[in-house]
């Protein structure tokens, strides 16, 4: 593999790691806030 | 300015959205689940619905019509523009749902702040709802072809994301109400502004990201499965969008769809004062049950739709049908005996109507071929706006018949929970009737007669 690519490899992995983080943090967010929310019903 | 906008448009063409090689395929869920997040908004509506009653000054009806227009346009933007979406590809198709979608929200708040109540029905209504057809069925098409080894796991991945939409919508939306404003209801039109924006960027950054793979392009180390090595339904070959509604496949499909999703509806419209009337919980207990569902409905989408993968579509479709309609017999003939029961029943069904909702593209794509699948799966999903339609006014009849008759407690849902099994029994016997697609339905076998006839055109043309 040349420089250039492993480069270009290593950005695709970065770039991928930031949009899950995008997508996964405010979903965790989420269930997080409906899991407080079920609290009430074991309460 | 020409040029500018040439390049504009340009930049959504489908050539150039070709991914190079070594392009991660990764990249390509996050993307998806960008815009299905953000347009699953579409179930936390009723966070909105009292700031607007008191807005407008009106009763339910009219402010639950908008909701209702939303899902019928679902259904029917994404069967209009399936065709469309396959065309221009998935930017352009993400590109123009992100439009719609924000400026449903810019539309609605000028509406409100105007105290017009149909330009909330044009903007979140009509133009919103186009934006969710365009908006859902595009990832998913795309998804399919990145992931020819696992689509079940993809389709799975994006439509999670569409009922994961509301985890945040729902808990955003109740702290903008209380950040704007100290009443509710002057809060609505800043609120409806910053969704707008938010759901703007969050899908226009999925537009920018989002790749097909090229013709030529396999996942590394896998090779597509020949036609013996796949299972009796699944085809190699490709069926057209038009042909596909001329085959019986397709209409068991609309069938077991609408009757799944008429199922799951059942108990999600009643699941508040279900739980209340069965077992006296508080108001506060009641929410916390909705939110269980409402994971139990996003569990079920991954989950499920990845399982399918390894057991099959059709043997999948039996486990959410049959064992649901066991579940709900059991359900309506002795739920009220057991909180422990009922809650287990109750979440079990939700994953089922999940993982149905999930699952069918991937049936499509078995059935069909991937050339026209997001086509095939828009035209399908009119049987959601049908069960949209048909599910609630169900319901709500038979609970007003029910109370009419001075029934209280359990005995409320009873009949309705009945209804819901038979109609899972019809979904389960559609299920069972699929068969492979005739090989007449194929595109190449279908090019071959179009073909065949102009040459015989042609010889009988030279020969008079």
């Amino acid at each position: 593999m040349s420089e250039s690519e492993s480069r270009g490899g290593q950005s695709g992995v970065v770039v991928a790691v930031v949009l899950w983080a995008l997508v996964l943090l405010p979903l965790l967010w989420g269930i997080y806030q409906t899991l407080t929310g079920v609290v009430a019903l074991f309460a | 300015m020409g040029v500018p906008r040439e390049g504009a448009i340009s930049f959504l063409a489908r050539d150039r959205t070709i991914a190079g090689p070594g392009f991660n395929r990764w990249l390509i869920p996050p993307a998806a689940l960008l815009v299905h997040l953000s347009i699953g908004e579409i179930y936390a509506f009723s966070v909105f619905k009292t700031p607007l009653v008191e807005r407008f000054g009106t009763g339910l009806t009219p402010i639950a019509i908008i909701f209702s227009i939303s899902i019928v346009m679902l259904g029917l933007s994404a069967a209009v523009f399936g065709t469309w979406v396959e065309r221009a590809g998935p930017r352009a198709a993400m590109f123009t749902a992100a439009l719609c979608w924000s400026s449903g929200f810019f539309i609605s708040a000028l509406g409100v702040a105007t105290s017009q109540l149909w330009l909330v029905y044009l903007g979140y209504g009509l133009i919103g709802g186009i934006g969710l057809g365009i908006g859902y069925i595009s990832p998913v098409s795309t998804l399919i072809k990145w992931f020819p080894d696992r689509p079940g796991l993809a389709t799975g991945l994006a439509i999670m994301g569409f009922g994961g939409g509301a985890l945040i919508a729902s808990p955003l939306t109740d702290r903008l109400l209380t950040a704007y404003a100290s009443n509710p209801v002057d809060a609505i039109v800043p609120s409806f502004l910053t969704l707008g924006v938010i759901y703007l960027i969050a899908m226009m950054i999925g537009a920018f990201v989002v790749r097909l793979p090229a013709e030529d392009w396999q996942p590394e180390g896998w090779t597509p499965p020949t036609e013996e090595e796949t299972s009796a339904l699944e085809t190699t070959a490709n069926v057209s969008a038009d042909s596909a509604i001329r085959t019986p496949q397709f209409w068991l499909l609309w069938t077991v769809l609408f009757c799944n999703v008429t199922a799951g509806i059942g108990l999600l419209e009643q699941a508040a004062p279900m739980i209340q009337d069965f077992f006296a919980v508080t108001a506060a207990a009641a929410a916390g049950f909705v939110g269980l569902l409402s994971l139990a409905n996003m569990a079920g989408r991954l989950g499920w739709s990845s399982t399918s993968d390894y057991i099959g579509r059709k043997p999948i479709y039996m486990v959410y049908l049959g064992v649901g309609t066991v579940m709900y017999f059991v359900l309506a003939s002795f739920g009220s005996a057991s909180l422990a029961m009922f809650l287990v029943l109750t979440l079990v069904i939700l994953s089922f109507y999940g993982g149905g909702f999930a699952t069918i593209p991937a049936y499509l794509k078995d059935l069909f071929g991937v050339a026209q699948v997001g086509a095939i799966h828009g035209r399908l999903l009119t049987a959601w706006s049908a069960a949209g339609v048909a599910g609630p006014l169900i319901i709500n009849a038979i609970a007003d018949y029910q109370t009419s008759a001075g029934r209280t407690g359990a005995d409320l849902y009873t009949l309705s929970l009945y209804i819901m099994v038979g109609v899972l029994v019809i979904g389960f016997v559609a299920n069972l009737l699929v068969r492979p697609v005739d090989s007449r339905f194929h595109m190449d076998r279908e090019e071959d007669r179009e073909k065949e006839t102009a040459s015989q055109g042609a010889t009988a043309g030279s020969e008079t």
